[in-house]
């Protein structure tokens, strides 16, 4: 069966050519050109992810129809990424609080096909031959722990290092082939802070909350970043660029504060030096 | 090629001098192909003059002076023989057996283990020795368990010896997860063998066939090298089938956490090895009893673990004459926080903590005023300045309101605030705390609050009666460690730091300058040469004036968020 994708934008151009993209990279796609229409087409098509324009007949309507998905029980889980051109007008409606609109992503028009693609799959599972590549990634994996006693951890701990993340497809095959109950993995899953349920952003700033940095002021440090970025630990910024996080201690005590990006340790960090090694990575 | 490491370590700073002093001399001895010399960034060593470390070797020279640079040459490079005028003594208090080869060795190569005489306690045991004797031997050492209780390892072994059963375990815990401390993970790294070998020892004697490295995921390199290692030992014969031709089969696999403290805790361990949630289980049953499915299964930490191959080797009355009278050998402490040089030292119990901080130390950075040192992490204590001169030892540490723990010990100066320090572990403990017991969940974060409430100079003292007695009721009540030492930070802060509570609840006032809302920043017209940096870098426009007038902060709406005390060049802001 193919995942389905909902596409919603008043510009007939650009949902021919995203439509044809998505089909193309084996996606069932349906659209809609506003905001109620659209609302109609979840409840009627229920499909596993949304892109959703935010100017349409109204300025702010992307955002309101995000904001009523959100509120319906039935349809609140499908994500949804927000598209939008709007960044470059003059009239964006700028005191709209992007954190405030309950969307997973906000990608900015023109979107390059290869980001569009990334960001679908990210979200939803694979189709045809990746499926069959997933499929086969996961019996290798499987296969290797099946007869080791207690081997759930295991098998996460792979599937994760394998995706960035455990997808929850991933873990709907997992309960097939180890017969236990989704419940079972997902409350492993929830209790062990290592384990993700949401992709990764692009870069990992991980801030050491170990005691010696948060004596030497990590806390501030941490307010400059959630500052900058504009997100909560734990979050990723809806670019997808930057994914903050605490961790208990990275063990370089000596250096402290301390705070890594991806697999850079910046030590003795300094409030005032934060914007500058958090725009090395935008660059 | 050897290598001259230099740094001046004073005020002087003559490093650039005798750095060229050194380059020139060299090439006057015609010896400038064979050392290189280096200025080194930092050299872990403070207010010791010039200091030139020479490479290999254990040389270390303090507050060399131009003069003595030939004399160097001359005795040290070309006669092979240290000077002792210049010669500090930087690791004179310091014992090391369980760190014995971090360093020293290639961690990847089991021929360096076994060339420092590596696997020669399993030997010894397995050749001469029942398990009897083993235990006998451990209990004469009087090592405890490194891991915080200090429960007397022999005992635990000789516990799960005594239950016949077909299949028994053992477990190295390696889910370090104390916050500022890092003595696994430098062992995991650094000697891998070494806690295999104790592993294999344990087996041998308790009987079990099997064991399981738990090791936090967050330690990719020590989990690597344990595996090689690992795979190393199956192949020269120390894992597997008839182990050494002595009939002793013996394998090890390595099982990864996933970032839960609570699984340190023995039960907690077990689930999450079993693959479930790491909740731990009531004791009685003890896992020595009825562990790891079900089966007898001796629990040990990494540290006590890389102990034991010495002991056996050495024998448990070597291993006894280090210590003091109850606390058996040597103990690894990471020292951090506002301490000179922050490192991972190797102590014998019994040593002073002042001897700790400052003579191993170095003392306090920036020349602050110490305040305390904190041991045991989220589940232990601070220890007041004046008490420093109590020998470190478990009961010591107990009867202080503080313990051993894994061997985290943070100093702090001045600037630490002991309700923030409170906040800050028991915000940890409250945040992995698993949920499954009421008193550490519920009691927990109750806890909390009154503290939030403390450090915002919302509290009354009648909020202290009720923090000791909930502090009280989580020690009696909690399932396990975690929850029954979550208060320890609370209790022993307010034991020996009560008027700094008192000042927060009653004069609504943070010495420290760490609980926002209780301190103020102000501008000392008398410092200010009216740059302005402060103004610019206000992130919320507080700060009005300009270079005639002067500035000012405006109190209601400053955010306290310290960009102005930590850009002034002039400290003419004062908290």
């Amino acid at each position: 069966m193919k995942n389905k994708i909902l596409l919603i934008d008043d510009d007939a151009d650009f949902v021919e050519a995203t439509q044809l993209l998505l089909e193309a990279n084996g996606y069932d796609v349906c659209c809609a050109s506003n905001g109620k229409e659209g609302f109609q087409k979840v409840k009627e098509e229920s499909p596993d992810l949304i892109f959703l324009d935010m100017m349409m007949t109204y300025k702010t309507e992307g955002a309101e129809t995000a904001k009523a998905m959100a509120a319906d029980a039935a349809i609140k889980m499908i994500p949804i990424i927000l598209i939008t051109g709007a960044g470059k007008e003059k009239d964006f409606p700028m005191d709209l609080k992007t954190s405030d609109i309950p969307v997973k992503r906000i990608l900015e028009k023109p979107i390059n096909p290869e980001t569009l693609i990334q960001v679908a799959k990210s979200y939803i599972g694979l189709t045809g031959k990746e499926r069959r590549e997933f499929v086969g990634t996961l019996d290798a994996i499987v296969g290797k722990w099946k007869d080791k006693e207690g081997n759930l951890i295991m098998i996460l701990h792979a599937i994760q290092k394998h995706y960035g993340y455990v997808p929850r497809n991933v873990s709907f095959e997992l309960c097939r082939l180890l017969h236990v109950p989704l419940a079972r993995i997902y409350e492993v899953i929830t209790f062990y802070n290592y384990f993700k349920l949401e992709p990764p952003g692009k870069n990992l700033i991980s801030m050491c909350m170990g005691t010696a940095c948060y004596l030497k002021g990590t806390p501030q440090i941490l307010d400059e970043i959630k500052n900058i970025l504009g997100i909560e630990a734990g979050e990723t910024t809806k670019d997808g660029f930057f994914q903050l996080q605490n961790v208990r201690c990275l063990g370089c005590c000596g250096l402290a504060p301390v705070m890594m990006i991806n697999d850079k340790v910046y030590g003795k960090v300094q409030r005032g030096e934060v914007m500058d090694i958090l725009s090395e990575y935008t660059k | 090629m050897k290598i001259i490491l230099i740094k001046d370590t004073g005020p002087t700073e003559k490093t650039k001098i005798i750095y060229d002093l050194f380059n020139a001399l060299l090439r006057d001895a015609g010896m400038h192909a064979d050392y290189q010399v280096v200025r080194a960034a930092d050299i872990g060593i403070y207010g010791k003059g010039v200091v030139v470390k020479i490479f290999p070797g254990d040389i270390v020279y303090q507050n060399v002076q131009e003069d003595d640079v030939n004399n160097i040459i001359d005795t040290t490079l070309k006669q092979n023989k240290p000077i002792k005028d210049l010669r500090l003594d930087f690791q004179n208090k310091q014992i090391r057996i369980v760190l014995r080869n971090c360093g020293v060795i290639d961690p990847e190569k089991i021929d360096d283990y076994i060339g420092q005489d590596g696997y020669q306690g399993i030997k010894k045991v397995l050749q001469k020795f029942d398990p009897e004797k083993v235990i006998d031997e451990m209990k004469t050492s009087g090592l405890r368990g490194r891991g915080g209780g200090g429960f007397p390892t022999w005992m635990k072994w000789n516990f799960a010896r005594g239950v016949e059963m077909d299949q028994k375990y053992i477990i190295c815990n390696a889910d370090e997860g104390d916050p500022g401390a890092y003595m696994d993970r430098s062992v995991l790294e650094g000697d891998p063998h070494s806690v295999l070998e104790g592993m294999m020892i344990a087996g041998y004697t308790v009987g079990a066939s099997k064991g399981y490295l738990y090791i936090r995921a967050e330690y990719p390199l020590a989990i690597e090298r344990c595996q090689k290692a690992i795979d190393q030992a199956r192949v020269y014969g120390f894992l597997g089938e008839n182990i050494l031709g002595c009939g002793f089969n013996f394998d090890l696999d390595i099982r990864l956490g996933a970032g839960a403290f609570v699984c340190g805790e023995e039960t907690a361990l077990i689930a999450s090895i079993e693959g479930k949630r790491g909740c731990p289980q009531p004791r009685p049953p003890y896992p020595s009893i009825k562990g790891l499915w079900g089966k007898p299964t001796v629990i040990n930490n990494v540290e006590t673990l890389a102990n034991v191959p010495v002991i056996l080797h050495k024998g448990g009355a070597w291993f006894s004459k280090i210590g003091s009278e109850t606390s058996k050998g040597t103990k690894v402490f990471a020292l951090t926080g506002k301490v000179q040089n922050s490192s991972l030292i190797e102590v014998p119990m019994g040593i002073t903590l002042r001897e700790i901080v400052f003579d191993i130390g170095g003392g306090v950075l920036d020349n602050k005023k110490i305040k305390a040192i904190q041991t045991g992490g989220p589940s232990g204590g601070v220890v007041p300045e004046d008490l420093f001169d109590t020998p470190v030892d478990y009961e010591n540490l107990l009867k202080l309101g503080s313990i051993m723990g894994s061997g985290g010990m943070i100093v702090m100066d001045e600037d630490d605030c002991m309700i923030d320090i409170s906040k800050f572990y028991l915000g940890f403990c409250v945040e992995e705390s698993c949920g499954k017991c009421a008193p550490c969940r519920i009691g927990g974060t109750q806890l909390l609050n009154i503290l939030t409430d403390i450090s915002e100079g919302k509290a009354t003292m009648s909020d202290l009666d009720r923090l000791t007695k909930i502090s009280s009721a989580m020690q009696k009540a909690s399932l396990c460690g975690l929850g029954q030492s979550a208060a320890n930070p609370v209790l022993s802060t307010l034991k020996f730091f009560k008027k700094e509570y008192h000042g927060h609840i009653v004069e609504k006032t943070c010495q420290a300058g760490k609980c926002s809302g209780l301190f103020k920043y102000e501008i000392i017209q008398k410092k200010c040469k009216r740059c302005g940096l402060c103004q610019r870098n206000c992130p919320v426009g507080a700060i009005p004036g300009d270079k005639d007038k002067g500035y000012l902060i405006e109190q209601e709406k400053c955010i306290r968020c310290g960009r102005c005390f930590d850009v002034c060049k002039f400290e003419a802001v004062a908290r």
